[in-house]
């Protein structure tokens, strides 16, 4: 139970850390340097 | 994607854990903010995708709608960012808004000089070659509007250019994790479920167990002391 709950936690910190991750590359994205 | 372009997308979040665990922060405070249609920024980062790696898609869309897919991307994000913004706390809206900020100032070099401009000395600060002109960036010269906002800021261990818009948008990351992780999570125990003291401390001298007012109307509460 606790254990279950834990992993769903830390799932949900996880994809809302990767939702940022992929907002970052979104709006950062158009001005990579070639370089 | 270039490692170094991976690592300056992810390395605002991992560095915002790292801090926010340092400030005695949990990823727990996560709960505490609500994420809404969370949909829009894989649509935004699907068309971004596309936008690069599918030509023939990117020109379809451009074709149709009449706009470069670059304004879609950021509608779809700006959007996203409308619909979550006013239901965070203060702080974390102040995040977001640097966020908002940084992305519309890179937007706005990007949309005055067709291609976000580099500083060509800031460039060769960092070993990257002079002069070299892509499909996303140019060197600044005489002709460069608004050459403040371009990449202007070296950052040598990375070997990149940032723009203050860079700057925000990753400075606005951090503290956004940073600000969540440190939010308390509301937990069962910590909530007062003893409904007499409470009825009490609102009401130290009304609280009579022939009070209409406390009664409920329904036969079955009758007679009973009901909490409103």
């Amino acid at each position: 139970m606790t254990w279950t709950i834990t992993w769903r936690r830390a799932a949900l910190a996880a994809y809302t850390l990767a939702a940022l991750a992929l907002l970052l590359y979104t709006i950062g994205a158009p001005h990579e340097q070639g370089g | 994607m270039s490692v170094r372009f991976f690592l300056l997308t992810i390395a605002p979040p991992v560095a915002g854990v790292a801090l926010g665990y340092l400030l005695g922060g949990r990823l727990a405070g996560f709960r505490t903010v609500r994420v809404r249609a969370l949909w829009l920024v894989w649509l935004a980062a699907a068309v971004q995708f596309a936008q690069y790696s599918l030509p023939g898609v990117r020109r379809a869309v451009e074709d149709t709608a009449g706009v470069p897919m670059l304004v879609l991307v950021f509608a779809v994000v700006l959007t996203w960012l409308a619909v979550n913004l006013p239901g965070w706390p203060a702080a974390i809206r102040l995040a977001g808004l640097a966020i908002v900020l940084g992305a519309s100032l890179n937007g706005l070099a990007i949309a005055v000089n067709g291609r976000m401009p580099y500083d060509p000395v800031a460039a060769a600060d960092v070993g990257l070659r002079a002069g070299i002109e892509t499909p996303k960036n140019e060197p600044a010269d005489a002709y460069t509007r608004l050459g403040f906002l371009g990449d202007t800021v070296p950052v040598p261990v990375l070997r990149k250019v940032v723009s203050p818009g860079d700057i925000l948008i990753s400075g606005g990351a951090m503290a956004l994790v940073v600000l969540a992780m440190r939010r308390r999570p509301i937990t069962a125990g910590e909530v007062n479920l003893d409904f007499d003291a409470d009825l009490e401390a609102r009401h130290p001298d009304d609280l009579h167990a022939g009070d209409a007012a406390l009664h409920g109307g329904r036969a079955t509460d009758r007679g009973q002391l009901t909490v409103l």
